[in-house]
């Protein structure tokens, strides 16, 4: 291998040629996997009894790599063995992020990682500084591959029993849904297959493994990292402790208000036992921050007072370089605890004996406000072309920009014009609020050299 | 007149004395509260006395959400004020429109001059947070200017619609001058109370010729631009200038005005669904033009037909109530000296620009953080209610209880019609949001959290956190 690969090294870029910026880089990278995730799923033998069509399989494509789980089609009934495969990698790449799949590739063929690259992957890892990249990559890869490992054993464990399954079908659905759940995707295969009228199967024991799957994948690479590495340090990073703070507290929050909400006369899950509603309630909490399986079978069911906490949830998502978008929880928690001090008048935002830099609340302000004005266009041009009632089309929108994929049965019904739209939220939303209009406006030239003087102007 | 005040002033000279230096001041956000509590009772008895109801008296909660509303600017409703109320309500509910609309603080302030009592030092320093003043100047000197300009622009606007509505065959004489006086006063604290929906002669609500548009949208327009930048304009000639708040508030208000127009222009023109096809082309932007003025903040509806809006134009109404009128106007919001902070910092922000700049000054940090705390805690209360709401009303959907809680929250007053359905506790939200929304979004926060002591004499490490 070693030969092989020095073999295969070339000298690096010419230094006169002007790097591409990391943002770009990005929107580049994940523009061009799917051209390639559309070509695949077009092949005929992707398909179960036909190709697919472009539309489909660029909606399909761009909904794997973002880890969204919005479909056009039914992928238990629509592909071939081959397209789930392709469906399960595309999943799983769009999961672990480009970027790290770069990494890997690069060394595997003994390419050196340049700078740009290492920059690149510092900021969609998350991670506050470029540090040891490369073993870093590595060691994502093999806890994110553990990890499903795992929660594909024991769902096939599980679900081998179900006679509805042959054995093959128990292992490659265990696979799949495995990294579906832990990629928080939301894709499943069940839908679709004539013994499984309602989807997923909703048994106790595979609503644990689905949810804590989920809601694993839902922490983020930085969090496990800071997590597995406790021992050593005895230490959680301010990054951790509040990450882990605001995951309890939505969750706590979602489980509460839909078990309120459901439980009432008019609710979906009124004749179920206590203990069903709760668990129910807790998938559809984990779930509901961007995983996309749904936690009754029809989500219409669902009372409006649950449809507003689900929007909401998924509109705040999961924390930064994790498998689900949204506008984070570190942006909820920053503006929260903004908020809250600039109430308390104290100087700068303070929390736990830290305060946040000025550009931390700056970012976080704008976070809110272009995902904001996203969600609200794109839902404003689908009602202008749609005749739809506005929460179903805010729905699918919130979803799609939270890369989460729950639906309330629109995404089937668009026409092309509102496809496109959903893709291209899909697509913004897994690169992050930001990265698409830093992409295209950054300024390449050096510095503002002047400093304007201040002025100030009265708000709210 | 002069002597007069000159009199009562000696006589209420010893109370100048100064006890109330050894008191605690209460701060200025507290007493803003304070202060609208104390009119809303007022006025929530005023309404509920026999001689105010037409043929019977108010109910407690009728009165309640009548009184708030009036007082907020809003013009919700859950009773029909012109069937509901006699002429003593009628007047009252003017009043108290109109004391809501130059906000208490002056009242107060000219309340406290007539007396002859010393205005407080904390009075001025909250009549300028409430005037949006961005230094405590010469109150006194301008509340008068700003209760004589709100007084000049209502009786001109109230003396044209009068001539105009002489005219009309279905009014009296004296029915005309009134509803004249109230509609300009209405329409120019932007609070969109009607005498006209529940008359015999008017099904649609206020008469939609273009004339009444006219002068009812240049009310609505002029009060929700704001005491400050209305100040400003006056002082143009002598200034030559205008201040960076003014300058943004008027770039904001003209896109928002033009993008509500352009939208719903054409979400309604759309054959079949939209409620404006087959109007001819004129009056169709004549009233797409109306409503995206009106929406802004104060309920007046242009479209006859408001509820069969299409959902397009339900979410375009929904966001400029959201962003509302500018800081110190009639309207509320999250006002659009947020709105444009917020973007203006965004796009510094992806431009990689050290600080928030716009047309060569750049923003304070400390206008940035609150602008940010605007937008979430508004955020936070309009989900909270929404929730609330539908989780008290099975039939309610989720659609209707937006709107109607963002339209209390900016005391916008459009109403999909659900507010008049409503049970007791999902009045007494909508009543609670009305207060938030016209105390501004922070104001009651503030009030709840602000410290006390001393100023905190520690900084903290910074540390990073990830986001977005």
């Amino acid at each position: 291998m070693k030969p092989f690969a020095s073999w295969l090294r070339r000298p690096a870029h010419p230094s006169s040629e002007r790097p591409i910026p990391p943002a770009v880089r990005l929107v580049l990278g994940l523009a061009l996997l799917v051209a390639v995730g559309t070509f695949l799923l077009m092949l005929p033998i992707a398909g179960a009894t036909e190709p697919l069509s472009f539309d489909e399989a660029l909606f399909t494509a761009t909904s794997a790599l973002t880890v969204t789980g919005l479909a056009t089609i039914i992928p238990g009934a629509d592909l071939s063995l081959f397209g789930q495969i392709v469906l399960l990698v595309l999943i799983q790449i769009g999961g672990v992020g480009f970027m790290v799949v770069t990494v890997v590739i690069l060394r595997v063929l003994g390419r050196k990682i340049s700078l740009q690259d290492r920059l690149t992957l510092t900021d969609s890892l998350g991670l506050p500084v470029p540090g040891a990249i490369v073993k870093l990559t590595r060691n994502v890869l093999a806890t994110v591959l553990t990890l499903e490992g795992a929660g594909a054993l024991l769902l096939y464990l599980h679900w081998r029993s179900d006679e509805r399954l042959s054995e093959g079908q128990a292992a490659f659905f265990g696979l799949f849904h495995a990294v579906s759940a832990f990629c928080n995707a939301g894709f499943d295969l069940f839908t679709g297959l004539p013994g499984y009228p309602e989807g997923i199967p909703r048994d106790n024991l595979s609503l644990i493994l689905l949810g804590l799957l989920i809601f694993i994948g839902g922490l983020g690479i930085p969090v496990i990292a800071d997590l597995l590495a406790y021992r050593r340090r005895h230490h959680f990073s301010l990054h951790t402790r509040i990450t882990l703070g605001v995951s309890a507290f939505l969750l706590f929050c979602g489980t509460l208000g839909f078990f309120l909400a459901e439980g009432r006369l008019i609710g979906a899950l009124n004749e179920e036992s206590l203990g069903r509603r709760l668990l129910t309630a807790w998938f559809a909490s984990t779930a509901a921050r961007t995983a996309g399986f749904a936690a009754i079978p029809d989500l219409n069911d669902l009372t409006g007072a649950s449809q507003v906490l689900m929007m909401t949830l998924m509109f705040i998502g999961c924390p930064p370089a994790s498998m689900g978008g949204g506008i984070t929880t570190g942006t909820f928690a920053i503006l929260s605890i903004s908020f809250w001090s600039f109430a308390r008048g104290l100087p700068a935002a303070q929390f736990g004996g830290r305060s946040f830099a000025v550009g931390t609340v700056r970012k976080a302000a704008a976070v809110l406000t272009v995902a904001l004005f996203l969600v609200l266009l794109a839902t404003w041009l689908i009602l202008m072309t749609h005749d739809v009632p506005i929460h179903v089309v805010t729905f699918e929108v919130i979803s799609a920009f939270a890369t989460c994929g729950l639906t309330l049965g629109l995404t089937n019904e668009l026409n092309f014009f509102g496809q496109l739209i959903i893709i291209l939220v899909m697509f913004w939303g897994r690169l992050g609020a930001l990265t698409i209009v830093i992409a295209l406006a950054q300024q390449q030239g050096k510095p503002q050299s002047l400093v304007y003087p201040e002025e100030q102007i009265l708000i709210g | 007149m002069n002597r007069l005040l000159q009199w009562v002033g000696l006589s209420a000279a010893p109370r100048r004395s100064l006890p109330s230096t050894q008191r605690k001041p209460i701060p200025p956000a507290l007493r803003l509260v304070l202060g609208l509590v104390v009119l809303v009772c007022i006025g929530t008895l005023l309404l509920m006395l026999p001689i105010s109801g037409a043929n019977r008296s108010l109910a407690f909660n009728e009165a309640l959400f009548t009184a708030t509303s009036a007082l907020s600017v809003t013009g919700l409703t859950i009773i029909s004020p012109v069937n509901d109320l006699s002429l003593f309500g009628q007047i009252v509910l003017l009043l108290l429109i109109q004391i809501g609309g130059v906000g208490f603080m002056v009242t107060a302030v000219i309340v406290l001059r007539f007396l002859g009592r010393r205005i407080s030092l904390t009075d001025r320093l909250t009549l300028t947070d409430s005037l949006g003043l961005l230094a405590p100047g010469a109150i006194v000197h301008l509340t008068r200017n700003v209760l004589a300009t709100v007084l000049t622009i209502e009786g001109i606007g109230a003396l044209l619609l009068y001539l105009h509505w002489r005219g009309d065959a279905r009014l009296t004489e004296g029915q005309a001058a009134f509803f004249a006086l109230f509609h300009a006063v209405s329409a120019f604290c932007n609070a969109g109370f009607d005498l006209f929906n529940g008359i015999p002669g008017y099904d649609g609500g206020i008469p939609r010729d273009a004339f009444s548009l006219l002068i009812i949208g240049i009310l609505l327009f002029v009060g929700g631009l704001g005491i400050p930048v209305v100040a400003d304009l006056l002082a143009y000639r002598r200034g030559r200038h205008f201040s960076l708040h003014t300058r943004i508030t008027l770039i904001v208000i003209f896109f928002l005005i033009v993008s509500g127009t352009v939208g719903l222009y054409f979400a309604e023109s759309r054959s079949e669904v939209g409620v404006l096809s087959g109007k001819p082309t004129y009056e169709r932007l004549l009233l797409a033009f109306f409503q995206a003025v009106a929406s802004r903040s104060s309920g007046i509806v242009g479209i006859a037909t408001f509820e069969d809006l299409t959902p397009a134009s339900q979410v375009l109404l929904m966001t400029l109530m959201f962003v509302g009128s500018p800081p110190a106007s009639m309207g509320g919001g999250i006002t659009t000296g947020t709105f444009a902070v917020l973007t203006i910092s965004l796009w510094s922000f992806v431009r990689g620009l050290p600080a928030a700049q716009f047309g060569g000054r750049s923003l304070a940090v400390g206008t940035v953080r609150k602008a940010s705390a605007v937008l979430t805690i508004s955020l936070f209360v309009v989900l909270l209610a929404s929730w609330l709401i539908l989780m008290t009303h099975p039939d309610a959907t989720l659609d209707q209880a937006a709107f109607e809680v963002i339209s209390a929250f900016a005391t916008c007053g459009l109403s999909l019609g659900f507010t008049s359905e409503m049970n007791i506790f999902g009045q007494l939200i909508i009543v609670a949001m009305m207060f938030w929304g016209r105390l501004g979004a922070l104001t009651i926060v503030i009030a709840l959290a602000q410290q006390q002591g001393k100023p905190q004499p520690l900084v903290y490490p910074e540390e990073q956190l990830l986001i977005g």
